[in-house]
């Protein structure tokens, strides 16, 4: 959201996804706080307990190399944005209803994640509507909603991917051990001159 | 005509670009995508500089990557394959990560710039770092350059000189998987926190504690024979844990939370030992180095230099008559060695000293920011002075955005967070509420020059490093009386001097000491675990997140502004 606030003209896009990104720094501070409860009250420390959010670049869950608003046109950032804040809205939800008997206090900071999050897909889905046609918003939206099941899947077969791929590379490993173990590269502690010695041209 | 460093995929990415003569510029990677670390190739730091500089084949003369890539990457395979069974999971890790690798360098930077591979040149991580050393050393033919990080190249610890005639000699090396650097991180590891940024935690910690595990860190590392013990690492077969479980049989059980006061004295304990080890280790390299090469004064280099509680600690011990530590010791600072290198394969002469701000100008990363929108202006440039120093003198706590970016980790002013250091409440508040440090990390001081000696105290030989904040020194008497805030429980601080004149803190310190204030605390500009920030956008949100009013720009003092 930072980042589409920086590439934007319009001065009301600029406000309102600079909004967006402080209520999702917001969320995280919450998402955080209670991590920390949890920890302190089942005396784990914060390593037991912890979010990775570089793991979602590593299962495709956003692009890897881009963020999403240089991917897609303002347009469909729009329709990505409404959609996957939909997609919160209802995981928090199934989420509140296991917690709120046992854990009151994280409901209720949860529940004010949610009242954004509404706002969010709300403000994205007005603007998308606005500005694409009716048959290319329901088919955009629609699109969004299967992609996003899709990388969901995607994230939580990647255990089940390993257990096949494994094996492969742990042979490919045995293979290599015997030619490899007579390929160390040339190893010298001392040089009486590194600028004539090195090839500056090599990776090696 | 322009040289560019990189250093990338290991650490935190940054490139370096400079003429030679009067234009240099640094950025971080991590600016532009707000990713602590980020250690991806710099795409957006380079499409920056293209743009600000109209880059192209015809004026870069050179690009060069801070080491050799397929060296870095066959070093540690062929170290963990010589075991594959045990090492399997290792070696998955860095099989499937080939292409995502150093080695794929020029790929990735033809996609952003087309450039021939005559241009391209690859330095060699520890000569990288000490190129980058020797900008800080004023006659290079006095000292001896030793690095000292994780691993770069399979090489662990380096000695270099430097003669007159540019002549440089490596003295000794210490290969993988003989590190002190890894011995450090696996016990960050072990006490819960993040490899790569939790080192300072360690650091801090240490200070509570006392060196009870002496003998069985001893035992981990041979500081005198500079060898590691790898029964206890697992660092080169466990991508997911450094630590093995003999480890855990000698300290208990790994991750404790520090919360509870029981764990926390076991772990700054634990702490203590491992910094002990530590110097002692230094100490060790120190002496070899200066009988290797017959060097009284040392350019420390590498992510270990990082450690300003072991500089304060080995210059006890009178071992050097200087001990220099760059800005930016770590591989990050690595794209200024790089860059230096490329320039010396051209002229046979080495760069001048970057200084302490080679980073851009922060009016021209902020051209299609709209202020008034963001920002009420409540005095211009003229009486910036006279404003900052009511605000701070009534307790506010400020931020800076001033003039140019700083290289290293440490903000030394122009992007920081300030408050009067005589204010205690001020201080907490800084430290526990708006930047969310732990209660046992100190905040740092910073005075004029000339103040110095009435607060503190410091050996010699390593003065130079307050001015970028790269050691302890120990606070006198008349610190105690008015600022205890800002004192560790080992009574030191990691204090930053300035005598820069033409600077605005320079200035504001003057005007700060007519209302008695010597003392102002600076921390970066940013929330733990963020990046410090880098442009107006940045700079708002970190206001709004940390919920902190005033700011210092070149223009004047702002207020933030409700959206």
């Amino acid at each position: 959201m930072l980042f589409a606030a920086k590439h934007v003209d319009d001065i009301k896009l600029v406000k309102g996804f600079i909004r967006h990104s402080l209520d999702e720094y917001k969320h995280f501070s919450i998402f955080t706080n209670i991590k920390n409860q949890i920890s302190l009250d089942h005396q784990l420390s914060n390593k037991e307990i912890r979010f990775v959010p570089n793991h979602l670049y590593a299962k495709g869950y956003i692009y890897k190399d881009k963020f999403i608003f240089e991917k897609k046109n303002i347009k469909d950032f729009a329709i990505f944005i409404g959609a996957n804040e939909e997609i919160a809205e209802k995981k928090l939800n199934d989420f509140l209803k296991n917690i709120r008997s046992f854990k009151p206090n994280h409901a209720n900071q949860i529940d004010k994640i949610l009242l954004d999050e509404e706002r969010h897909a709300k403000y994205s889905l007005r603007f998308a509507k606005k500005n694409n046609s009716k048959f290319g918003y329901v088919m955009k939206f629609a699109k969004e909603n299967l992609l996003s099941k899709l990388r969901h899947f995607y994230a939580n077969s990647l255990n089940k991917v390993s257990i096949i791929f494994n094996p492969v590379l742990h042979l490919m490993i045995l293979i290599m051990y015997l030619p490899v173990k007579f390929l160390d590269l040339e190893k010298s502690n001392t040089d009486n001159d590194v600028f004539k010695n090195i090839n500056p041209k090599s990776i090696l | 005509m322009f040289y560019i460093g990189i250093s990338a995929y290991y650490h935190e990415s940054s490139i370096f670009l400079t003429n030679g003569i009067n234009i240099n510029c640094f950025i971080k990677e991590e600016y532009f995508t707000r990713i602590k670390g980020d250690k991806s190739f710099p795409k957006r730091s380079l499409e920056f500089l293209i743009k600000k500089y109209s880059l192209n084949e015809q004026n870069i003369k050179f690009i060069c990557f801070y080491e050799k890539p397929f060296k870095s990457w066959w070093e540690i395979f062929i170290y963990s394959i010589k075991k594959p069974l045990e090492n399997k999971k290792f070696l998955s890790h860095h099989l499937k990560n080939f292409n995502s690798s150093s080695i794929f360098f020029y790929t990735h930077l033809n996609k952003i710039i087309k450039i021939s591979k005559e241009k391209i040149l690859y330095s060699s991580h520890h000569l990288s770092h000490c190129l980058y050393g020797s900008l800080y050393a004023d006659n290079i033919d006095d000292y001896a350059f030793v690095s000292c990080d994780g691993v770069g190249e399979g090489e662990t610890m380096t000695v270099y000189t430097i003669n007159y005639d540019n002549l440089i000699k490596k003295h000794w090396t210490n290969f993988y998987p003989n590190s002190i650097g890894l011995f450090y991180s696996a016990i960050t590891d072990f006490l819960g926190f993040d490899i790569n940024d939790g080192e300072f935690k360690v650091m801090s910690l240490s200070s509570y504690g006392s060196p009870i595990y002496e003998k069985e860190m001893d035992k981990i590392f041979d500081c005198e024979q500079l060898k590691i013990n790898t029964s206890y690492f697992e660092f080169q077969k466990n991508p997911e844990r450094s630590f093995s479980d003999i480890l855990i049989k000698v300290f208990g059980k790994p991750y404790l939370n520090l919360g509870i006061k029981e764990n926390f004295q076991k772990y700054s304990n634990i702490a203590s030992s491992a910094q002990l080890l530590l110097n002692k280790s230094l100490k060790n390299l120190i002496f070899k180095a200066k009988k290797l090469t017959g060097k009284k004064k040392i350019v420390l280099t590498g992510g270990v230099a990082l450690n300003c509680k072991m500089i304060h600690d080995l210059s006890k011990q009178n071992i050097f008559e200087e001990l220099i530590v760059p800005p930016s010791p770590g591989d990050s600072g690595s794209a200024i060695g790089a860059a230096n290198f490329s320039y010396f394969y051209e002229n046979k002469k080495f760069l001048n000293n970057v200084g302490l701000f080679p980073g851009p100008n922060k009016k021209d990363l902020n051209e299609k920011f709209n202020l008034n929108e963001f920002f009420e202006k409540i005095s211009d440039a003229e009486s910036s002075l006279e404003t900052a120093t009511n605000l701070i003198s009534k307790g506010n706590i400020i931020t800076t955005y001033i003039d140019n970016t700083e290289t290293g980790p440490r903000a030394l002013g122009n992007t920081s967070i300030i408050c009067n250091a005589k204010d205690k409440l001020a201080v907490q508040n800084l430290n526990e509420k708006i930047k969310k440090r732990e209660y046992y990390q100190p905040l740092a001081p910073l005075l004029l020059k000339e103040n110095f000696e009435k607060y503190f105290t410091i050996q010699n030989s390593i003065k130079k490093n307050l001015f970028s904040m790269g050691t302890l020194c120990e606070a006198k008497e008349d610190l105690k009386i008015n600022y205890d805030s800002i004192i560790h429980i080992d009574n030191t601080c990691r204090t930053q001097i300035i005598d820069n004149k033409n600077s605005f803190i320079y200035k504001l310190l003057r005007k700060l000491s007519e209302s008695n204030i010597d003392i102002l605390v600076n921390t970066s500009f940013n929330i733990s675990k963020d990046p410090m920030v880098f442009d107006l956008f940045d700079v708002y949100t970190n206001m709004k997140r940390m919920n902190v009013e005033f700011v210092i720009m070149d223009k004047g003092i702002f207020k933030i502004k409700e959206i």
